[in-house]
């Protein structure tokens, strides 16, 4: 049997090569779903070691990023949930600290522009409030699509579902967050009107089916 | 249908119906304004409340990969021992080059990426004719100056935040200016966002890089160059004579110090693998 020393090496140094160059977006993806910066440094620290662990199982030329994104959402998903919401409580307390840091902050700017910031202010804390009360399904594709502003075929390869159902759950969470938002917005004007019953989401192929038949 | 719209999936003629529709229809204008707000609250909030560092990995998270990856190498490497019997052995570190290289492969993957984003195009959140307009829409929004590059023979038509990185960038989509009547106009990209922090370090003056797109006859290329705090990215899909011509005027017009004008020659990554 010939043996190749160095073999652990150039597997390592392809690893680096080709998954730390992801590291910042998968932190930045970490901190949302964590929300705290010791448990999202965690957190990609445990993707990358078991990503490097599968390593042989990726296939080279595929992509990368959504492989590593793969492997974060199942990591956050099988260890993380229960501990985070183990410590909600002692979050609750540094939220408190976070949002008089922003209330001052905002007190400067809500001077030279009243109307404007009064309505950031308000989002701001509310927009957290609503996508924490997300369902995990919902809350991944909506901070994998507008945060991460990966594709639907990326996230539909990430989250190893049809892109079909990841469009459904894209819309059904943003509906599901407009909702809570209009609810928190009520009678402060933010929002406009929703008069139109809103359609239910259509399939993108059958989309292109039906224009082209005309 | 507005969501892959608004999501960039559409293909141009897609694309094109949809807006034709907007024209006409103030209700689905509403719509989409209201997405895209809630789109941008989304991103501010998650911008703001969760890290006062920022949301780089941090030096202690790719100081505890590096040793967990030395730690796996090596039981890596003792497993293989065992296996063949072997007693001892010196292990193999790698080369000083090492950080080069692989700021290189973050630097490969972000001009992949920007190609990525300027290809997949997602309705402007603000639309106006001139780069002061816009760096008066971005400033109200972002805690660091934006200021747009001037080109000589195209203008900007709007903008949009983006991301790059895992970090919220700043989009600016430019339009040539054709001389002549017969000739299309031509879309160009710029990114921009401040250059502090970032790993890899952006040269001042303008570097070309060529992008492959797979799959499809396009090719891009990507400007890279700083000015003091600032990164621009540019993506187009003109050739190098036009752009550095863009960008000679562009310096031509400033009044700040002036930068080396010589452009390092196109370094060529193709072919490259775009994931759609």
């Amino acid at each position: 049997m010939m043996l190749d020393f160095r073999q652990p090496n150039r597997t390592k140094q392809e690893f680096e090569e080709l998954a730390l160059a992801h590291l910042d977006p998968l932190y930045s993806a970490a901190l949302r779903l964590t929300k705290n910066e010791r448990d999202a440094e965690d957190l990609v620290q445990d993707t990358c070691m078991r990503a490097y662990r599968f390593f042989d199982k990726f296939e080279r030329g595929t992509n990368i990023k959504a492989w590593l994104f793969k492997i974060l959402t199942n990591t956050f998903i099988n260890r993380y949930r229960r501990k985070v919401k183990e410590r909600t409580v002692v979050e609750g307390v540094e939220r408190e600290a976070v949002h008089e840091r922003f209330v001052s902050r905002d007190a400067t700017d809500f001077a030279a522009n009243p109307e404007q910031y009064f309505f950031d202010r308000l989002l701001s804390d509310d927009v957290l409030r609503a996508i924490d009360s997300l369902p995990i399904d919902f809350r991944l594709v909506v901070i994998l699509a507008d945060l991460q502003e990966f594709s639907y075929k990326e996230i539909a390869e990430i989250l190893e579902c049809p892109v079909g159902t990841v469009m459904s759950r894209l819309f059904r969470g943003r509906k599901l967050l407009q909702k809570t938002l209009r609810e928190y917005a009520q009678g402060q004007g933010v929002f406009r009107h929703d008069g139109d019953p809103v359609p239910a989401p259509a399939d993108l192929e059958e989309y292109r089916r039906r224009k082209k038949a005309g | 249908m507005l969501y892959p719209y608004l999501d960039g999936e559409f293909q141009p003629e897609e694309r094109h119906d949809v807006e034709s529709h907007l024209e006409g229809c103030s209700a689905c204008v509403a719509r989409v304004d209201e997405e895209m707000q809630l789109r941008q609250a989304l991103r501010r909030a998650a911008k703001h409340t969760v890290s006062s560092q920022g949301t780089r990995a941090p030096a202690s998270l790719r100081a505890g990969i590096q040793s967990g990856l030395h730690r796996e190498q090596r039981r890596a490497q003792v497993s293989q021992w065992l296996r063949a019997g072997a007693v001892a052995l010196v292990v193999v570190t790698v080369g000083g080059g090492w950080m080069t290289y692989q700021s290189g492969q973050a630097q490969r993957a972000s001009i992949l990426e920007a190609v990525q984003r300027h290809t997949r195009q997602r309705p402007l959140e603000f639309v106006a004719g001139t780069p002061e307009q816009i760096e008066a829409w971005f400033n109200d929004k972002v805690e660091h100056r934006i200021t747009l590059p001037r080109l000589q023979q195209a203008r900007p038509v709007g903008a949009r935040f983006s991301t790059l990185n895992g970090q919220e960038v700043v989009y600016v989509s430019y339009e040539t200016q054709p001389r002549l009547t017969n000739e299309a106009k031509r879309n160009i990209g710029v990114f921009v966002y401040p250059a502090t922090g970032r790993r890899v370090t952006v040269e001042e003056a303008p570097t070309v890089q060529n992008v492959a797109v797979e799959d499809s006859s396009q090719a891009y290329n990507v400007v890279t160059w700083r000015d003091q705090d600032i990164t621009y990215e540019l993506v187009t899909d003109l050739d190098d004579a036009a752009i550095l011509q863009m960008l000679r005027d562009q310096e031509h017009r400033s009044n700040g110090t002036p930068r080396p004008a010589q452009v390092k020659p196109a370094v060529s990554v193709q072919p490259v693998s775009l994931q759609p």
